[in-house]
């Protein structure tokens, strides 16, 4: 796992190398082990290392033997054993055994179609000297990064956007439409980012620039609906083979140089994957999680039991309120967008505890939920659906009651408040947003903080508009628990968990994440079941269920749902909380940043100040002001403290031996 | 007390308590509840009235007609004022 970055001279001047070494220094952090830069004409690709197949000879931008082809590359590609196998046979000669290689030689084979046969996650850079073309690719779901931007006279890409903001002629603005987006959906819509004029090529994407054109084409999209051709085995068969790719997907992602450990968070997803792991390689497995002071969050009687059950090496990092404010504002300068939700943070101790640990590499459950049909939000959608036939029925709303067993405030509530917030209206169930829209309107609701300057930018732009044209011509057609899997796959699972809670949390400490359950063929293979293995009436990821069990203990198969959650705003109000949350929520750092109005940030404040804030709405208001006051902030500073390595100790380390 | 001198004062709390003082955003007939006011804040409303009016909320009394706009709860408190005074005589 890497940083790259690079850039193309549209004028035919030579590439500077100075430039490409200010862009690469930012990466240090995705990359520490060693770096390196080639400039080739009017080309120049840097790379961040870091070491974890063929440590010897992997090195890079690597080229071909005769010098044509120049590649930097961030990622793993798993079947490169058998795709190299592939090449050789087809006469392609190797120098190293790394994947890297395996990369150049398949695209000289298959050109821009290379991209169909790679499984794994990567984001690469070609520069092809002959052709005189650069082609770029970012892997089907997004796990890896991959943001560029065109001046007056370059083309320039890298892992993360501080890399183009090292450049002074890039721009450094906020988008008033992506903040819009990050306000209403919690991500952007692909391309757009939170910054003008910067952009993200969006997931199963690949991007040429040639002749001063650029041009973005899309390689795969996830098969719903696609074929018309549903799963055609039983039930039995079904969770077979589900349980035959998950292993399969689980051998390659285990393929690396260097030791693999777990992330086991103590729910059914990640001791699956660790289940897996520990079948797969019998040595002394080592897993880690994160532990909450805060019993409402905390699971680690689960992650002892599971560690326990499988004979796991476990270590886990305790996470307090005042671990969340004091790392916040690095947190968010890896994020690089607003977050409305503290979650990254806990993500962001565990890869220190997972680096500190002398681990590079972790498996993770991440996934499962929007693969195989396990979130709440598809089984509130299915209640209100469900209610919606009956309005007057006194019983189904009760229904409800089911959702959300985890949330205290919520179980307190009389069936009338939770019938009035979750109604339904003939309108809503037209639409093709049905399962979302009760999440978007809250979070829409945070747009009143913006200032009246900033909303007259804003102007009449309609994000969900946007959105609804960009969706497949027929999806108003599909099963509406296929329009939600998609838009939590296709939207929220790249957009904010792979990478504000994904890539950048665990990269913030040179760690190298992979995803079992996000195996191209396992999405491919989910999408063609029918909805009732993945939802059977109420009971979420009910195939997985079926297909795992007895590889992972009872307790944690029968568990109810816990999502994975954080504490929210009230942490930043403690009365140890650092300096800067009081300094950039000051009506005179809002007034200077001008995104929000100084008088209603001052309401909000002093409501949690008085303890009176209690709703999620609240929460998410004050995390996503500090989140963006803090971005908007350091986006104006130089960006060269960030490649300082963190070395911070801010978290106790626990190590527990269960086996 | 006069309904009007009512809707004042419950204006004021949805403005300060979901509106972040944004009194702009709010019209006298706008639906609250599932947008203005999210699920915990129905609870926080009727803590409110409880303890500014002296009123008792009933759980069923939490349905749209009696809830669903500024009008609408105003009317609805002053009909337990009457209830509640005429209780009293």
């Amino acid at each position: 796992m890497c940083g790259i970055c690079g850039l193309l001279k549209l004028d035919g001047r030579q590439a500077d190398p100075n430039q490409i070494g200010k862009m690469i220094a930012t990466l240090h952090h995705r990359g520490p082990d060693a770096r390196g830069s080639n400039v080739s004409g009017c080309a120049g690709l840097a790379h961040a290392r870091l070491s974890i197949i063929d440590l010897q000879s992997g090195a890079q931008p690597m080229s071909t033997a005769d010098g044509r082809l120049w590649i930097t590359f961030n990622g793993e590609i798993f079947n490169y054993i058998e795709l190299r196998e592939q090449l050789l046979s087809k006469g392609h000669s190797f120098a190293t055994r790394s994947d890297t290689e395996v990369i150049l030689n398949a695209y000289h084979e298959f050109g821009e179609d290379c991209v169909n046969h790679f499984n794994g996650q990567w984001a690469f850079a070609i520069w092809d000297r002959k052709e005189q073309k650069l082609f770029l690719s970012r892997d089907r779901l997004g796990v890896r990064p991959l943001f560029y931007t065109q001046t007056t006279d370059s083309f320039l890409f890298a892992s993360e956007i501080k890399a183009l903001l090292a450049c002074p002629e890039v721009p450094r603005e906020v988008d008033p439409k992506g903040m819009d987006q990050i306000f209403t959906f919690w991500v952007t819509l692909p391309p757009r980012t939170v910054f003008k004029n910067i952009f993200q090529l969006p997931p199963g994407h690949s991007l040429t620039v040639k002749d001063n054109c650029v041009r973005v084409r899309q390689y795969w999209s996830i098969p719903y609906m696609q074929d018309g051709n549903p799963h055609s085995g039983n039930e039995g068969e079904a969770a077979e083979e589900l349980l035959h790719l998950l292993q399969d997907a689980t051998r390659i992602r285990l393929r690396s140089d260097v030791p693999v450990g777990a992330y086991l968070s103590g729910g059914i997803d990640s001791t699956v994957t660790t289940a897996l792991v520990r079948k797969l390689a019998n040595n002394g497995l080592r897993s880690f999680s994160i532990t909450f002071e805060d019993s409402e969050f905390d699971e680690s009687s689960y992650q002892r039991e599971a560690s326990s059950f499988l004979g796991t090496q476990h270590s886990n990092v305790s996470c307090s309120h005042a671990d969340i404010a004091r790392v916040f504002s690095q947190v968010v300068q890896h994020t690089e967008q607003p977050i409305v939700r503290t979650a990254p943070v806990p993500m962001f101790l565990l890869s220190r505890l997972v680096r500190e640990s002398g681990f590079k590499v972790v498996l993770t459950g991440e996934g499962a939920d929007e693969v195989l049909g396990g979130y709440d939000i598809f089984k509130e959608a299915k209640i209100r659906r469900f209610w919606a036939r009956n309005l007057d029925s006194k019983w189904r709303p009760l229904l409800l009651k089911r959702l959300y067993p985890y949330l205290q405030d919520f179980q307190r509530q009389p069936a009338a408040n939770l019938k009035n917030f979750f109604r339904v209206s003939g309108e809503d169930l037209e639409s093709p947003f049905f399962s979302h829209l009760p999440r978007w309107e809250l979070t829409a609701r945070l747009k009143l903080l913006f200032s009246a300057e900033f909303r007259a930018e804003i102007g009449k732009y309609d994000a969900i508009g946007e959105l609804e044209g960009a969706l497949p011509p027929d999806f108003r057609s599909w099963p509406h628990f296929t329009q939600g899997e998609y838009l939590e796959t296709n939207y929220f699972l790249s957009g904010y968990l792979l990478s504000s809670q994904g890539d950048r949390m665990a990269m913030a400490h040179s760690v190298e994440a992979r995803y079992p359950f996000l195996d191209y063929r396992v999405l491919e293979f989910a999408a063609k079941l029918p909805v009732n293995l993945k939802m059977k009436v109420l009971n979420e990821k009910y195939l997985l269920r079926r297909a795992c069990a007895g590889l992972v203990p009872d307790s944690i198969l029968r568990r109810p749902k816990q999502p994975y959650r954080a504490p929210d705003a009230r942490c930043f109000f403690d009365v140890e909380a650092p300096a800067y949350v009081k300094e950039l929520l000051s009506p005179y750092a809002i007034e200077k940043n001008g995104i929000f109005d100084a008088q209603a940030v001052s309401a909000l404040v002093n409501k949690f100040r008085a303890g009176r804030a209690s709703s999620v709405k609240d929460d998410m208001a004050l995390v996503g002001v500090l989140s963006t006051q803090i971005l908007a902030t350091q986006f104006t500073k130089p960006w060269e403290i960030l490649s300082e390595p963190c070395i911070q100790q801010t978290s106790s380390i626990k190590s527990e031996a269960f086996s | 007390m006069h309904t009007t001198d009512i809707e004042h004062q419950i204006r004021s709390f949805l403005v300060d308590n979901f509106l972040f003082g944004r009194s702009d955003a709010l019209g006298d007939h706008e639906s609250l509840l599932g947008g203005v006011i999210d699920s915990t804040g129905t609870l926080e409303l009727v803590v409110f009235l409880q303890d500014r009016f002296g009123l008792t909320v009933e759980d069923e009394d939490v349905v749209p007609e009696n809830f669903d706009s500024i009008k609408h709860v105003a009317a609805y408190v002053a009909r337990k004022l009457d209830a509640k005074a005429c209780a009293g005589q």
